[in-house]
């Protein structure tokens, strides 16, 4: 993977938080210190069905803002990995109840609990895209999760707020011991 | 004439769409009146000033359609206030006919048009530069506007706050052309402490509708402050009198709206240039698409291409003096369309133009620029 340049598409279905999920992870990166560039992708009946949405983290400023090369897919629903895994180039982190994996793709595959995480300690199966960004930010080490936790407290205000950071912080950890599967 | 003042926003870096940035220039330029009819992909600006304008004393009001909204618009500026609708394509088809009004009137008002494929209802979410002879030819008769293209999403900050001030300084509309793409990208967005901004020129008891000079812009007066006013989109006089018959004065009304547009191009164009000392090849680019050129630009020079970047900031009036300019000896026109303002190009280039299309709804990359470009040098 390139050091300087980090493209990254979260990709899941309309109502999963698939947009706010890129809008936190983006915002984190711009407090981390990167460029940062961060686009979605619905079309107008876009609940149920393929959700997208890109951020692009540079050490330099960023003349082509969208995604060019595919460096990680965080995968939340078996529509987006079936989509966009075969163009990523580096890892891709799935949420295990929604996607099975095709394995023999040369490329890092990292499962991921994470609306089962977040059902049973969250009781929220919506979280479940705050804890992939989370898991993916831990094991890659693009974000770091004060940032993380940061940014969120920028875009979420009130009693939402503390199951949020519980959710990034159950991703964390999760992310630091997941392992490849090969 | 052009005072500092302090932002409403506290200054620092903001992560917006584009879209969120320009509700809050058009705040910070001093827009305090927004009509608009919501439509993808511009409606999250008219969402955004649906709450900040109260939060500023302004006024904001959702209208019936497009056709009111630049109405009211138009009546908000003549009572006083500095206002703005955003619409797309299909909208601003809708508001033509008062926008050739506004431009007769001489009345400063800005028009976002955050472009989407067409034609007509055409693909709501995606991007296109499908409106850029719309908002140049769309309504009736002879005239000029200016027509601003951002290419990030600080720049639908800083051209939405540039096109308050064209406007009030010409009296004339600016239309900032924005698109799908831009309009929900996130990007880094400095907002400054202070931001300059040119005041509403106005004089009471001398004449609102001409000037002696034939390029001159008028003073302005508002409602309800004892002026005499008479605004009618028919010809008139100096001082706003039907004038339906009489071809000297529709001669000299004419030829105004457009010369004080046209003898001022030094003042109103904005471009900017990269590596075109010495270019054999220029792209000639603008919105989001020069995003992609830029990308390219570089991209062939590191293959050894002695290649450029003309990028177009300001649409209209056309930059001709620029093309003119160019010592290439082919000049690259990518635009997402079947080759609008490559027309323009055409007319005044000094080298071979060639168009770069794509019209299928997505976003040009600088792969297709490059292919084009490896293709035009062989």
């Amino acid at each position: 993977m390139n050091d300087t340049k980090k493209e990254i598409r979260i990709a899941g279905l309309g109502g999963q938080g698939v947009v706010f999920a890129a809008q936190l992870l983006g915002r984190a990166g711009v407090l981390e210190g990167w460029f940062v560039s961060q686009s979605s992708f619905y079309g107008p009946e876009s609940r149920g069905t393929l959700c997208y949405a890109d951020v692009i983290l540079s050490r330099e400023s960023i003349d082509f803002p969208f995604v060019t090369r595919l460096d990680i897919l965080i995968a939340l629903s078996q529509e987006g990995y079936d989509r966009f895994a075969k163009d990523t180039v580096g890892c891709t982190f799935f949420d295990t109840g929604r996607v099975k994996p095709d394995l023999s793709l040369k490329m890092e595959h990292f499962s991921v609990t994470a609306e089962e995480m977040a059902q049973k300690e969250l009781g929220k199966k919506m979280a479940a895209n705050l804890i992939s960004i989370a898991a993916c930010c831990a094991k890659t080490g693009i974000i770091s999760k004060e940032f993380l936790i940061k940014a969120l407290q920028e875009l979420i205000e009130g009693s939402q707020r503390p199951v949020n950071i519980k959710a990034l912080e159950l991703g964390w950890e999760l992310g630091i011991k997941a392992v490849a599967h090969v | 004439m052009s005072p500092k003042i302090k932002n409403l926003l506290p200054p620092g870096n903001y992560f917006f769409e584009g879209n969120q940035a320009c509700a809050e220039a058009a705040l910070a330029a001093g827009c305090r009146f927004f009509a608009g009819y919501p439509i993808s992909p511009s409606s999250e600006i008219l969402e955004r000033l649906s709450w900040r304008l109260p939060e500023v004393g302004g006024v904001f009001i959702q209208m019936e359609d497009e056709i009111a909204s630049i109405a009211a618009v138009i009546g908000a500026v003549w009572a006083g206030a500095k206002a703005m609708t955003a619409t797309s394509g299909p909208g601003l088809s809708l508001m033509l006919e008062n926008i050739g009004y506004a431009i007769i009137t001489e009345t400063p008002c800005v028009v976002v048009d955050v472009q989407r494929a067409g034609p007509s209802t055409g693909q709501a979410t995606r991007p296109y530069d499908g409106d850029i002879m719309q908002v140049k030819w769309g309504s009736s008769g002879d005239y000029q506007i200016i027509a601003l293209a951002p290419w990030s999403v600080q720049e639908m900050y800083d051209l939405t706050i540039q096109a308050f001030n064209l406007a009030e300084l010409y009296r004339v509309p600016v239309f900032v052309m924005g698109d799908a793409a831009l309009a929900h990208l996130r990007e880094s967005c400095r907002i400054p402490e202070e931001v300059e901004i040119v005041g509403r020129k106005k004089a009471s008891g001398v004449a609102h509708f001409g000037t002696d000079e034939l390029s001159g812009v008028p003073p302005m007066a508002s409602f309800g402050e004892g002026e005499g006013l008479i605004i009618t989109g028919s010809t008139h006089d100096a001082l706003g009198y039907r004038r339906t018959q009489d071809s000297d004065i529709q001669q000299k009304l004419v030829n105004r709206l457009n010369e004080k547009i046209l003898s001022n191009v030094g003042e109103i164009i904005e471009t900017e240039e990269y590596f075109l000392e010495g270019a054999d090849v220029a792209v000639v680019a603008y919105g989001i698409v020069a995003r992609a050129a830029l990308a390219a630009v570089k991209e062939a020079r590191l293959r050894g291409i002695k290649i450029g970047l003309l990028r177009l900031k300001t649409l209209w009036p056309f930059p001709e003096e620029k093309i003119r300019a160019l010592e290439a000896k082919k000049i690259v026109v990518p635009e997402l369309n079947r080759g609008q303002l490559v027309r323009e190009v055409e007319r005044v280039a000094q080298a071979e133009v060639i168009s770069v299309n794509r019209v299928d709804g997505e976003i040009m990359r600088p792969g297709e620029i490059v292919e084009a470009i490896k293709g035009v040098r062989d």
